[in-house]
């Protein structure tokens, strides 16, 4: 293995790592294009790499989150049940699949998930205590940037179990880790803050990728030589993108959060139009 | 037990798994990538294959690609791919045996689903 090379997939996959982990996407997103286009490795292999990288993201992110309390297990229980079966019913048809017209469909989600996101931005975070009360799936997070503690309470959890299912099965199809989906679905659905969305997505994207791993690994997709260096570098990167995204803004996040998207859709729409411009 | 006290007990067992496992992942592929860049080949290729597992062709396969794999990189990834495994145990047991026992019905199909994607393949 050439140290330079070693150092540039290091680099690559830190900066992955800090993105994926700061809004709870995991970092397929940057990892699978920079790989495939800088180092041209073979998509599959990008893939399979990238899941391995997502898992050490989300499991690095996920210690930072969880000791400040902003991840909730059991709203993450809930919507893994959906995901799993999602993922895996995703990654079994994939062989057999239009991946293009799927991409397409899948951009368009985007764009409206960034569109709608952008339109109802303080809409998520208002609670009343009534609902508090009359719910029983609730939780509360200290809010470093405003200095004080917000509680929530998570409201349509039937709707959520049934979309986290749909995004587990794009999570299976394209090979994202599915934070992209999850995010929206706990923020705009479920009504979750989005700090807590983002922390609780980085706990689910742990199980997602870990089977989406598995099915790659299975069928020979690895190289320890490029696994390597994304593993550490994403383990760097996530360690970072926590502790930024405590006395980071909201309305700061969210604008990342939504211009990121936009991005995922247009490299999206590229690919299913089959165009390579980034 | 309060179900705040649970919940805290798990959130702990889960961040002490996952630092241990995080801990060894990095430090067995950190080992590796130090013997592959200055091509320490003792221990790249001559722990590679255990004569036990090298003639492995009926293995699953699965298990099949990460016996091939350079050993010490291997020890590695299954620390790592241990983490979610025992992470859903932990959450299985800790909602099986709480008040709110709703909470099982959702993370014990994933133990199942776990279960057969690991030991049955799909």
């Amino acid at each position: 293995m050439e140290t330079v090379y070693f150092l540039s997939v290091l680099i690559l996959s830190s900066f992955a790592g800090l993105i994926g982990s700061l809004l709870g996407l995991g970092g397929g997103f940057i990892i699978v294009p920079g790989l495939n286009l800088l180092f041209n490795i073979p998509i599959h292999l990008a893939i399979a790499t990238s899941f391995l990288g997502v898992l050490v993201t989300s499991n690095s992110s996920s210690l930072i989150y969880i000791k400040n309390r902003m991840t909730n297990i059991r709203l993450a229980s809930i919507l893994e049940s959906g995901a799993i079966v999602g993922t895996i019913i995703g990654a079994t048809i994939s062989l057999s699949i239009n991946k293009d017209l799927l991409s397409i469909i899948f951009s368009i989600a985007l764009f409206y998930t960034a569109y709608n996101m952008n339109k109802k931005k303080n809409q998520a975070e208002h609670y009343n205590n009534k609902s508090i009360l009359r719910n029983e799936l609730k939780g509360e997070y200290f809010e470093t940037s405003q200095n004080k503690i917000i509680k929530y309470s998570i409201k349509n959890i039937k709707k959520g179990i049934s979309f986290s299912f749909f995004g587990g099965i794009f999570s299976g199809l394209l090979g994202i880790g599915g934070g992209a989906i999850f995010v929206p679905i706990m923020n705009k659905i479920m009504r979750v803050p989005l700090k807590v969305s983002i922390a609780t997505s980085s706990f689910i994207i742990g199980i997602t990728s870990f089977i989406g791993a598995l099915v790659f690994l299975k069928n020979g997709f690895f190289d320890p030589v490029l696994a390597a260096p994304t593993i550490i570098g994403m383990f760097i990167g996530a360690q970072i993108g926590p502790r930024i995204n405590q006395y980071i803004k909201k309305d700061l996040l969210l604008k990342i959060f939504i211009g990121v998207l936009i991005y995922i859709a247009i490299r999206m729409l590229l690919n299913g139009l089959q165009l390579k411009l980034i | 037990m309060s179900e705040d006290y649970n919940m805290r007990k798990l959130e702990n067992a889960i961040l002490n798994v996952i630092k241990f496992g995080l801990s060894l992942t990095i430090i067995f592929v950190i080992s590796w990538s130090i013997s592959a860049i200055y091509k320490l080949n003792y221990i790249i290729s001559d722990f590679q294959y255990f004569n036990l597992i090298k003639d492995c062709n009926n293995c699953y396969p699965l298990f099949q690609n990460i016996i091939n794999m350079p050993i010490i990189f291997a020890i590695g990834l299954w620390f790592l791919f241990l983490i979610p495994i025992i992470r859903i145990i932990l959450v299985t047991l800790t909602f099986c045996f709480s008040e709110k026992k709703i909470y099982a019905l959702y993370s014990l199909p994933i133990l199942i689903i776990f279960i057969i994607v690991i030991v049955g393949g799909i």
